[in-house]
């Protein structure tokens, strides 16, 4: 039977192929039974593949608990059903798509998922049900078109955001767009940004004032600044860290004023360092960066910062990658023009009001297409490439309140575009309006869900588009937010009106709830966090929203904000109104409260998995022995093969990559070079004894030695392949059993640098 | 052929106006009651999404959904894991999960009176580009199998394939066969024939 791999042989790019193939020979020894399930999750996570709610095989059906009897036993990763349908996240830096990209995410949504491509709040898109063997299929064919699922998931760097108008936004102070682009290619799969606690979260913006960046709420988030030195004009960035939504909300901190251009990416590398080597890795609740710069406070971060910075051993690549932004353009597909005095149809006037931003560019201006819920069926996703391709070409973007951009429409076709959105749904006069609420998957998906923000989303979007044309101005531009759970992925925290699921016990039965939480600031990137005020039953929310905004309409002072309204009113005052709306009958008289949105199963939360969204900790030698035995696994395919050259060869870098794993355990820098890599072994391993075995002493060392002083005059056989690889994997076994004496001991050296 | 993804659509011909969340339910009682073949897993909601998978109840083996595809309202169901045996038996049990699945529907309590399939007004879909492209090949092996299915089926030979032209969407037939006197049940009757 034909494959993916063959068709698309030598379309690929050379090295991401060969990170799909490792990844497809790791699922290879995984349905072997040769990678440990906390390995493997965390290797799927770091190629995008997560877990979906039920995929521990079980399900509460609202009545009982029912087994899901999928066919084999086989897991893939803790408590993770082989079988189970997941999820499959891709990243899209800075959320920037051309025509045949989306053409091929559309494929990949009918053939692998629901025929939904779902745009996250992170700028990224996901595919929901997928099964995981279809994953190395649907990865190629990414890979195919320049997209990438590495690192989407797990605890590494994840897509890296940025304001969807850079480039074009009127008040910027440039384009930001190729410093975002440098970060995440510097970054994806670098050697220091692999071994953290936890995920890590970049963001850029153009300017300090609009929301695009929502740079305070990142881990790192750079402010584009310029600055006058010697009578040129500057770049840098403004730069701020340790923010970051979750359970626990912070707002970063300033680091420096001004880094400049030539240094964003030094400095995220000394940051990935720091990180990755302090901070907390056995507590998943507190081991974000910003727990690691409470602990030790910005300045003591900042000297270990700097100090790492100053010892970072040099990388042309810090400068080049950025050298050309300056000159970074984009080219409009057409030449500007002006809405001429074309008719306008129905309900062109809105959506021109609310979904069209007129670019600094003259003639030209920027489209939002609002996707309810950041969903778009596979025909729509076609048609917004055909709608590129005559428009804009390959400007198009997503943005994190999960809709699509189609940047440098001249102003002269905005007409018809209009009217070939509408034909497939797609017209909706919603963008930046109190309409377009946005909600992270919740319970229809996450594993760590409460309550169903999706199903509440589609219900307030429906509650609030049927009233539409009579919302007061004063609350027309809300953002509502909503996030299933505490862990704020639907950006809850920076919304004018948000909600998160909860739950509350009534006569000893579950009931979903929603806090609320009033008065967040989307604006000044993020400026400021809502107020919790409390808990509200889910199926009372839209009265709930309706009392809230009236009161603001009747009750605001004049020209007073939302944010001012709150803080004015304070939490004692609005704590009545929730409390008016926190009813709820006896189960016995109503049971409407006693389920959740567009789901009748009476309430449980015991459908609760572990989440995913941090995945496992994994220590770097975990990676880098479970490398070595799957390049000792392609050696033993390659002799099977009868390719005894290319076996030979693979059992030696087999052996190469357990010692190098070894190795980094004192020596982070080690080269990727056989005779560095063994000599460093040596000293540090072999004539330290660190390496003996108790009754074999040093003899599995002697394996790599000999093929390593052999190596210029081997002679390759059929049988000395066959050693090798025997050997190799001693060897191996050897480096685990190394590892695990120096754990019990207690003696994991120092890393020098 | 290869193919394995195949998928399956019954229009309606009533029920159009039956609100889509109102399925939401039945297809948890589904998966309560185990009332399928297949490993049903859970319910998603596209209500919000314009002619799309609609009501999702998705599976192990496939996929249903009240789908509305095209503007069209149906029954789809798509395979998503290898069978056994050979395409026209492939095709066979899968129009078979989705004819199941209509009857099913058609007696909820709910849809009383108030929804059926039309059983003469099908489309069948590759759900694979790589063994089933939208090419003339493709279209020709995977037609030869439909019409010998379809012939099964109705007890005529006069159902008339339209296939899809815009050869990015998937390789489908658009299927009519007015003359055929079958309804789901009879449908069923003679695939097992
Ligand atoms: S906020 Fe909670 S429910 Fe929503 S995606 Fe994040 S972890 Fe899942």
């Amino acid at each position: 039977m034909t494959t993916w791999k063959e068709k698309l042989e030598g379309s690929l790019p050379e090295d991401l192929a060969e990170e799909i193939d490792t990844y497809e020979t790791q699922m290879n020894l995984k349905r072997q039974g040769k990678i440990e399930d906390r390995i493997f999750g965390e290797t799927r996570l770091r190629r995008g593949v997560y877990g979906q709610r039920y995929d521990n095989g079980r399900r509460h059906d609202g009545v009982d608990w029912q087994t899901l009897q999928f066919p084999e036993e086989l897991t893939k990763g803790v408590e993770t059903v082989y079988d189970a349908p997941g999820m499959q996240r891709l990243k899209i830096p800075f959320g920037g798509l051309s025509a045949d990209q989306i053409d091929v995410l559309a494929d990949l949504a009918e053939e692998y998922s629901d025929a939904i491509s779902h745009i996250t709040t992170r700028q990224d898109f996901q595919f929901h049900f997928v099964h995981i063997d279809d994953t190395p299929s649907m990865h190629r064919r990414l890979a195919a078109c320049g997209i990438t699922t590495r690192e989407a998931c797990g605890n590494t760097v994840r897509n890296v955001t940025a304001c969807p108008l850079a480039g074009v936004c009127r008040d910027e102070t440039f384009d930001v767009t190729p410093y975002a682009d440098a970060q995440t290619k510097f970054l994806l799969g670098h050697p220091d940004a692999q071994d953290f606690g936890r995920k890590f979260k970049i963001a850029f913006s153009g300017c300090q004032q609009h929301a695009c960046g929502l740079t305070t709420m990142h881990d790192l988030g750079f402010i584009a600044r310029t600055r006058e030195v010697d009578g040129n004009v500057v770049r840098g960035f403004e730069t701020y860290v340790g923010g970051g939504l979750g359970a626990v909300p912070q707002k970063a901190k300033l680091y420096e004023e001004f880094v400049p251009a030539e240094e964003i990416l030094p400095l995220a590398q000394a940051m990935s360092r720091v990180f990755a080597r302090l901070g907390e890795k056995k507590n998943r609740a507190r081991a974000r960066v910003k727990f690691l710069i409470q602990k030790l406070g910005l300045d003591e971060f900042k000297r270990l910062v700097q100090e790492e910075r100053s010892i970072l051993p040099h990388d042309d690549r810090w400068v080049s990658m950025v050298a050309d932004a300056g000159d970074w353009t984009e080219t409009p597909l057409h030449d500007a023009a002006a809405l001429n005095g074309t008719a306008h149809p129905e309900g062109f006037d809105r959506w021109y009001e609310t979904n069209v931003y007129k670019q600094r560019q003259e003639g030209y201006a920027v489209v939002t297409v609002s996707c309810p819920l950041g969903d778009l069926t596979s025909r729509q996703m076609r048609r917004i490439a055909d709608l590129a391709r005559e428009y804009v070409g390959d400007n198009v973007r997503t943005t994190v309140e999960q809709n699509i951009l189609f940047r440098w429409v001249r102003e002269a076709d905005l007409v018809t575009l209009y009217q070939k959105l509408v034909q497939v749904g797609l017209g909706e006069a919603s963008a930046g309006t109190i309409v377009d609420v946005t909600a992270c998957p919740g319970t229809d998906t996450c594993k760590l869900g409460i309550a169903s923000s999706r199903g509440l989303a589609a219900e307030l979007r429906e509650h609030l588009a049927a009233k539409s044309h009579n919302i007061d101005e004063a609350i027309q531009s809300f953002r509502i937010k909503i996030s299933g759970c505490f862990n704020s992925c639907g950006q809850h925290h920076v919304s004018d009106i948000g909600f998160y699921g909860v739950s509350r016990k009534i006569g000893g039965t579950t009931v979903p709830h929603f806090q609320v939480v009033l008065g967040g600031k989307w604006q000044e990137n993020a400026g400021s966090y809502g107020l919790a005020i409390g808990a509200v039953p889910s199926k009372k929310i839209p009265q709930f929203l309706d009392a809230i905004t009236d009161q603001y309409i009747s009750d605001r002072e004049k020209g007073e904000s939302f944010q001012d309204y709150i803080a004015r009113v304070g939490k004692k005052e609005l704590k009545k109104l929730v409390n008016a709306h926190s009813d709820v009958p006896p189960y016995e008289e109503d049971r409407t409260c006693y389920s959740d949105w567009r789901d009748p199963r009476e309430f449980t939360i015991a459908d609760l998995g572990q989440g995913e969204c941090a995945g496992e900790v994994i220590e770097r030698i975990d990676f880098d022995l479970q490398a070595a035995e799957r390049v000792a696994f392609e050696a033993q395919c390659l002799l099977d093969d009868g390719d005894y050259t290319a076996a030979d060869q693979r059992a030696y870098q087999a052996m190469l990559e357990a010692a190098r794993g070894l190795v980094r355990l004192q020596y982070h820098d080690v080269a990727d070079d056989a005779a560095a890599i063994v000599s460093e072994f040596r000293s540090r391993f072999y004539d330290t004894e660190l390496f003996f075995d108790k009754f074999a002493g040093g003899k599995f060392a002697n394996y790599l030695f000999h093929r390593h002083e052999g190596d210029a005059e081997r002679d390759f056989s059929d049988e000395g392949a066959r050693h090798l690889v025997e050997e190799s994997q001693l060897f191996i076994e050897a480096a685990h059993a190394c590892h695990g004496r120096l754990l019990e001991q207690g003696v994991l050296p120092q890393i020098s640098v | 052929m290869e193919l394995q993804r195949i998928g399956f659509k019954v229009i309606c011909l009533e029920g159009e106006s039956i609100p889509l969340v109102d399925f939401i339910p039945v297809f948890h009682r589904w998966i309560q009651q185990r009332l399928t073949e297949t490993l049903l897993i859970d319910v998603a909601d596209y209500s919000h999404v314009n002619e799309g998978p609609g009501i999702l109840l998705a599976g192990h083996e496939g996929n249903f959904a009240v789908d509305e595809t095209g503007g069209r309202r149906g029954l789809a169901y798509y395979q998503k894991v290898n069978q056994e045996g050979g395409i026209s038996a492939r095709l066979a049990a899968i129009c078979r999960s989705v004819l199941a699945a209509c009857k099913r529907l058609e007696s909820e309590p709910e849809f009383a009176g108030k929804l059926a399939f039309n059983v003469r007004d099908l489309e069948v879909y590759s759900n694979d580009r790589l063994l089933g492209p939208n090419t003339a090949e493709a279209n020709e092996a995977l037609e030869a199998h439909v019409r010998e299915l379809l012939a099964r089926m109705y007890g005529n030979d006069s159902s008339s394939l339209r296939r899809e032209s815009d050869t990015r969407e998937r390789l489908q037939f658009s299927i009519k066969n007015d003359s055929a006197d079958v309804d789901v049940t009879k449908a069923l009757i003679n695939l097992a024939g």
